[in-house]
């Protein structure tokens, strides 16, 4: 009995401990699953939709730091970012700074979607380059998490801070980062930007095209060049990420779990890493090591949807249903365009008995799977 | 056996032979310009009717960009002029609906894919997207049916299952709703994996 009573109130803690975390950590933290602060961004190239040019980052980094967002319509946290950085575009002009921004309005772009998206740019009046990911493959080569996302990439061409979301201080960051880069100011406490850890260059080629295989299904090329890429340089943490993303892929629970957890070995502070070590142990129906690590990405990064998704998940297998009714609520928030979410939402107001609210979130979802012409 | 026969019956059996050949020539030599000009005919035809298909497809193909770059006019000249030859094409029924909606006509829009449907019975994207267009007029019935009508011809369609939750749902009937919202994710989700 006593056993049992201390079991609630940890149990009880810990959900304390979530929330709290939930609603005070900060949101400017890992905006992409593939790339980390230290490592190459992929190159993003397209046409501007106004001037019809094409734009390349490649050849903007060389002489310039770079500001890269990804946007999208339907978020009005993207229109907030985007009218500031027009405001921090016009602040630089006089400095070698460029802005592109990366429309992710969704896998398929719909005729009215489209015509929604330069109906916009035109009334936003934007001062940079604007070019729409077809096909969601820029968003793919990133892993983009949230929308929507800034990459800050200096003149190697490297990211140095990348924050997810848009929250009230993040436009003040950006500045602050965009000032400490430029050499205009020193870093501060407050300032986040980060060095991060910069693979050997043999590790980062592997890395990159297991990146691209993993992007189009060929699983075992991607694994062979991961190996590599380990084998290149033993400390880079992001190869072991993705190895554990494939055998989740595979349905290899137990060897995802084994790479997620070297990879939160080598980099602590990725979030993903522990998200994907929770994700693998849920799979493996081991809900308690499962919230433990979910609980601890979430300490790590509030605002990561893996995370909260699957902290959701793990509840509902617990049988805590209003828990995960709050969590994957918080899930759907973060994430409004993921259909899953919706559908894993639904699931869990069957289980609570709600019927009208389940009806709604599986109609939710089925809308985002089948957008309107 | 020949140098026992009668000179004249040599003679005559000789005309014969040769009037026989004379005769074979004949048949066959107009046998095979009547084969030639059957042949010849069958061909035009063939040929008229692969460059009809090819100069609909080139139409098609153009009308869709025109669609997506917002040049409807221009799309609905060339759709029309794919329907003009080929009444029963049901990508051409389906873009000129897009079309007529985009400009803002949805009753006309909602007349051309009727008739589509009718043309082409089996079309079932044609049929969902007047599905849709009837649902949100609130012309449910004539939805339900059409929708009934794609789950006959593809049980497992995604997209019909979908407005089928959707009509339930609007009438209140949200367990059922919710068995077809289930079907509908089960294949969506699916096929989603696939890709």
């Amino acid at each position: 009995m006593k056993l049992k009573a201390l079991h609630t109130r940890m149990s009880v803690c810990l959900v304390v401990l979530t929330i709290l975390a939930l609603t005070l950590a900060p949101y400017s933290t890992a905006a992409f699953r593939n790339i980390r602060e230290g490592m190459l961004v992929p190159s993003v190239t397209g046409v501007d939709l106004d001037t019809g040019k094409q734009v390349s980052s490649d050849i903007m980094v060389q002489k310039n730091l770079v500001i890269i967002m990804f946007w999208a319509s339907w978020s009005q946290r993207s229109i907030d970012e985007l009218k500031d950085l027009k405001e921090i575009y016009r602040r630089f002009s006089d400095q070698p700074v460029k802005i592109i921004a990366v429309n992710v309005e969704g896998q398929t772009v719909t005729a009215a979607a489209k015509t929604r998206v330069e109906k916009l740019v035109a009334e936003l009046d934007l001062p940079f380059p604007v070019v729409m990911d077809q096909g969601l493959e820029i968003f793919s080569q990133y892993g983009v998490i949230a929308v929507p996302s800034t990459a800050i990439v200096d003149t190697t061409g490297t990211l140095r801070y990348g924050p997810a979301g848009y929250s009230l201080t993040t436009h003040d960051l950006i500045i602050d980062s965009i000032e400490v880069l430029m050499g205009l100011k020193q870093a501060s406490v407050e300032t986040i930007v980060f060095e991060g850890y910069r693979p050997t260059n043999d590790a980062s080629r592997y890395y990159g095209m297991a990146l691209n295989q993993t992007n189009r299904r060929q699983y075992k090329r991607a694994l062979t060049n991961l190996d590599a890429a380990i084998e290149a340089d033993a400390k880079f943490a992001s190869p072991n990420l993705l190895r554990g993303d494939i055998f989740l892929h595979l349905d290899s629970s137990v060897a995802a779990a084994e790479a997620f957890a070297k990879a939160a070995e080598l980099d602590s502070g990725s979030v993903a890493a522990w998200a994907g070590w929770g994700q693998a142990f849920l799979a493996q129906g081991m809900t308690d090591s499962a919230y433990e690590k979910l609980a601890h990405a979430l300490t790590v990064d509030a605002s990561y949807t893996p995370a909260v998704l699957n902290l959701g998940l793990c509840l509902s297998e617990q049988g805590k249903v209003d828990d995960a009714r709050d969590s994957l609520n918080k899930a759907r928030d973060l994430n409004q365009m993921d259909p899953m979410v919706h559908y894993y939402l639904g699931q869990v107001h069957i289980q609570a008995n709600d019927t009208a609210a389940a009806a709604e979130a599986y109609k939710t979802a089925l809308t985002l799977f089948y957008p309107a012409r | 056996m020949c140098s026992g026969m009668p000179r004249t019956k040599r003679i005559q059996t000789l005309m014969i032979t040769a009037r026989s050949l004379i005769c074979f020539c004949v048949v066959a030599l107009v046998s095979i310009s009547a084969g030639t000009v059957i042949g010849q005919s069958g061909d035009t035809e063939k040929k008229a009717r692969r460059a009809k298909i090819k100069e609909s497809r080139r139409l098609l193909k153009s009308a869709i960009a025109k669609t997506e770059a917002g040049d409807y006019t221009s799309a609905l000249g060339e759709l029309d002029s794919i329907l003009t030859v080929d009444d029963t094409n049901p990508d051409a029924y389906y873009y000129k609906g897009i079309a007529q909606v985009s400009t803002g006509d949805t009753t006309d829009a909602i007349a051309t894919l009727t008739l589509g449907s009718e043309k082409a019975p089996l079309a079932r994207r044609l049929k969902i997207y007047l599905a849709h267009l009837l649902l949100a007029g609130g012309q449910n019935d004539q939805a339900l049916e059409l929708i009934n009508s794609v789950l006959a011809i593809k049980p497992g369609e995604g997209e019909a299952l979908y407005l089928k939750g959707v009509l339930l749902q609007k009438a209140g009937d949200n367990t059922g709703a919710i068995e077809a919202y289930e079907k509908a994710l089960e294949v969506t989700i699916a096929k989603s994996d696939k890709r």
